[in-house]
């Protein structure tokens, strides 16, 4: 399910809280920043299904929506991490 | 004294936080700066006292700062008078802001630019007259600009215009 308009709120704000803080350098603006978080969602959304069946079987059944999400995550930023 | 000089300049050191959706220190190298969000409207308050030499006419307010990531976009400013002399320190009496917008950041991170917002003389700069105690608010319009990121506000000039 995408995200709700208060849980994009809450991420776009924690989000340029984090790259002010790590002075992460960002060559758009605050509008197309905004848009890229909530094209991440749609996608998201879009291809549950796939990413889904891209687990194994044991994982897909036996672990939650929640920590797939969070291992989704961890391997996501584990591929190219931030300075 | 006369037009084109400098009456006050308030360092980052110096400001007083809003009580709420307050800028913040931060550090930014080796230079103080104040960090101002942008998600939410945060504001600061700088206190003086208007110099003896001030010959009242308008003044021109000088925000010099910098962003912490962003290099494209732009930064809007609100600034506002409040003549303090008879002021209840209980609640705030500023003039309506002037604002200046669309300062673009500078495209290297790092670097500081200034942005400049002028006020005439009298009710616009809530009557503040020489020798008059006085505070500055200065707000960043985060809900209208375009820089992802925080400002990071370095110092405050005020010139008679």
């Amino acid at each position: 399910m995408a995200m709700t308009a208060q849980q994009r709120t809450e991420i776009i704000k924690d989000v340029q809280s984090e790259i002010s803080s790590r002075r992460i350098e960002i060559s758009i603006t605050k509008s197309d920043f905004i848009a890229a978080i909530d094209a991440w969602d749609t996608f998201l959304d879009d291809n549950v299904v796939a990413i889904n069946n891209a687990l194994p079987a044991a994982a897909k059944a036996g672990l939650t929506t929640a920590v797939k999400n969070w291992l989704f995550a961890q391997v996501a930023s584990k591929r190219s991490p931030l300075e | 004294m006369a037009s084109g000089d400098t009456l006050i300049i308030f360092t980052s050191q110096q400001y007083q936080p809003d009580s709420s959706n307050q800028g913040t220190v931060d550090q930014r190298g080796t230079n103080w700066v104040l960090d101002f969000d942008a998600s939410t409207n945060e504001s600061v308050f700088f206190s003086g006292v208007m110099p003896r030499h001030y010959g009242a006419g308008g003044v021109t307010v000088y925000l010099t700062f910098g962003a912490s990531s962003a290099t494209s976009g732009d930064v809007d400013w609100d600034v506002a008078f409040e003549d303090a002399a008879t002021q209840d320190m209980d609640s705030d009496g500023f003039a309506a802001v002037n604002s200046v917008d669309n300062t673009t950041v500078p495209g290297t991170s790092g670097e500081k630019v200034t942005a400049n917002v002028t006020f005439t003389d009298g009710a616009d700069m809530d009557s503040v007259g020489a020798g008059d105690p006085f505070r500055l608010k200065v707000t960043r319009d985060a809900a209208s600009d375009t820089a992802a990121g925080d400002a990071e506000l370095w110092s405050v000039e005020i010139k008679e215009t």
